[in-house]
């Protein structure tokens, strides 16, 4: 036997001497006698609560092995000395407590941070009626240093366990840290591609509205160009007919003088070509408005309508019909329209309700707006015979009337002139019967125009 | 002078009063004696066909029918195109009598079921010379249902 071994067997003889004379000692005297044996015991001892791992008591050589001031000592806990796993540490006091497991060797971590081999003998002891963990401390370390062969091949295992610990620990470190950087990568490149998602998403989402606002415009153009090509054939065919007339007249006049007729019989046929050359006219500065309120402009807008309106009646009023026009403006907001074009549609419209109403009644106009879905409308309206409701949209289109024409300057076109202006800057015209009787005429601002 | 020529009916809708003198002057001028009824547009046309009219109530039913195409409320194309689903108007013969010379009026009103396409001449003489031609035509070579 070695020398090392034969102080390990005497350290452990005199370690179960301890514990039984300390036994022994403290079931046949009071505690005081314990405790002074426990105090002054020169093996380093620790009572621990099993529970909790907190040191209740901590002699002169635990003090002096592990260099803490005592109270510092007694208010810490075993797992703050031990280098293991809390939850180890309770586990081997579990062990310990239920008398599964007396010895074990752990490290503790001194007050100056080195870490010692230690043997440990620990019992339960009841103490004051607690059950508390009686142990006894052994510093391997320095028998370690004895020039052993067992202790110096353990002491190399455990130099390679360590060596290999720290290399495993080295190693789960660094993958952590590649997983870490990895984790990063991945983390950035999804992000990435995220975000590159969302600006394609976003570059999809614009072009497919750059299409459909493209087809829409294309759509609109080739609607507008249906329009005007229509317009153009239907106002050649229109704009033919008073010079065919006044050829046709022109010939008549001829043929009737020729037989020597008199003034009286030419009379009629002049004025028909009067008529017809004034007729042409008409038409000519209707179409060139028609065309015209392609450029409608709602920019400058009309602050005072009310204004406007009597303004436009009072210049009407010679060519009132024979029974009495009244008209009815109440106040009204800003009309998102040019003066121009507002006063065209106004004057339009008084026109129509005196031409179609009857001549025996009295006409009354009423103009007012209402608010509608954030819009605003401006309401024309008269107590005439009405449009039926076949040909509230039909009397929009060009050239459309609803009766013949019995004057050179009706021409069929105004009602087509106000929904273009309105179509122009993005409203809209329609008709609508009168309550009680009569027409009104809606021209819709919707809410885009009244905030530009 | 004319003398025991038969008499024909004749229904001109025609909205423009001064293009209806015009016709009725025409009809004068070349001496084709013809009861000529005016009515305004195809609502009118067709009342007076179907003798809702005070005036059509007592009238003969027309031989032939000159229509203009442009007119208010119901204009040529919706007129024929009533006329030729009403099967006691139908055998009737429309002849389009319009200032229009463009090719799908022309097509258009072939397509309903006009009886001829005649555009209005400018001159007179030319107007009476279409006027004559189709009196000739309808009144004397076709045989027209009684």
């Amino acid at each position: 036997m070695s020398k090392s071994s034969r102080r390990v067997l005497l350290f452990r003889l005199l370690t179960l001497l301890a514990l039984a004379w300390i036994q022994a000692w403290g079931s046949a005297h009071a505690d005081p006698a314990f405790a002074d044996v426990f105090r002054d015991h020169a093996a380093t001892m620790l009572l621990v609560d099993p529970g909790s791992g907190a040191i209740r008591d901590a002699n002169a050589a635990a003090v002096r092995f592990y260099g803490y001031p005592r109270e510092r000592l007694l208010a810490m806990r075993i797992q703050d000395i031990s280098t293991l796993a809390p939850l180890r540490v309770n586990e081997e006091m579990e062990r310990a407590q239920s008398g599964e497991r007396e010895h074990f060797v752990f490290r503790h971590r001194l007050a100056s941070g080195e870490e010692r081999k230690v043997a440990v003998w620990s019992s339960p002891l009841s103490i004051d009626g607690k059950v508390q963990l009686l142990s006894i401390i052994s510093d391997l370390t320095e028998m370690r240093e004895a020039n052993d062969p067992f202790w110096h091949y353990q002491s190399g295992l455990e130099h390679k366990v360590d060596l290999q610990s720290s290399q495993i620990a080295a190693y789960v470190a660094e993958r952590r840290e590649q997983d870490r950087r990895t984790i990063l990568v991945l983390f950035v490149g999804v992000m990435a591609l995220l975000f590159l998602s969302a600006v394609l998403a976003r570059d999809v989402r614009r072009r497919r509205q750059a299409e459909a606002t493209a087809k829409q415009l294309l759509e609109k153009n080739a609607q507008a160009n249906g329009a005007l090509q229509r317009f153009t054939e239907v106002a050649a065919h229109h704009l033919q007919e008073p010079c065919r007339r006044m050829a046709s007249y022109a010939g008549l006049i001829r043929r009737r003088l020729e037989r020597g007729a008199q003034l009286a019989e030419l009379e009629p046929l002049a004025l028909t070509l009067e008529t017809q050359a004034l007729r042409q006219r008409t038409l000519v500065r209707d179409m060139q408005l028609y065309l015209a309120a392609g450029q409608a402009s709602a920019q400058q807008g009309v602050d005072d309508p009310a204004a406007l309106t009597r303004e436009l009646f009072a210049r009407l009023a010679d060519q009132h019909s024979q029974a009495p026009v009244t008209l009815s403006v109440a106040e009204m907001p800003r009309i998102p329209l040019d003066r121009q074009w507002l006063s065209y549609c106004l004057r339009c419209l008084f026109e129509n309700a005196v031409e179609h109403a009857d001549p025996e009644q009295p006409v009354e106009i009423r103009v007012f707006t209402r608010a509608v879905g954030g819009g605003l409308q401006l309401l024309i309206t008269d107590n005439g015979p009405g449009i039926p409701t076949p040909y509230r949209e039909r009397v929009f289109g060009v050239f459309e009337q609803l009766s013949p024409p019995i004057s050179a300057t009706r021409t069929g076109i105004g009602l087509a002139i106000v929904r273009r202006i309105m179509e122009t800057v993005g409203g809209r015209a329609m008709a609508e019967e009168t309550p009680g009787g009569g027409t009104t005429i809606v021209l819709e601002f919707t809410r885009e125009e009244l905030a530009s | 002078m004319i003398i025991n020529q038969p008499v024909f009916t004749v229904l001109l809708v025609e909205d423009e009063i001064a293009d209806a003198d015009l016709v009725r002057m025409a009809f004068e001028e070349s001496r084709v004696l013809v009861r000529l009824h005016h009515v305004v547009d195809g609502v009118e046309a067709l009342k007076f066909l179907r003798r809702e009219t005070e005036a059509s109530a007592t009238a003969a039913r027309p031989d032939l029918i000159l229509l203009d195409l442009n007119m208010p409320r119901m204009n040529g194309r919706e007129f024929l195109q009533q006329v030729k689903q009403d099967e006691d108007l139908r055998a009737i013969p429309v002849v389009v009598l319009t200032t229009s010379d463009v090719e799908r009026d022309v097509v258009e009103s072939y397509g309903l079921g006009a009886a001829g396409y005649v555009v209005k001449p400018v001159d007179l003489d030319q107007l009476i010379h279409a006027i004559k031609g189709m009196e000739s035509y309808w009144f004397t070579v076709v045989k027209l249902p009684q």
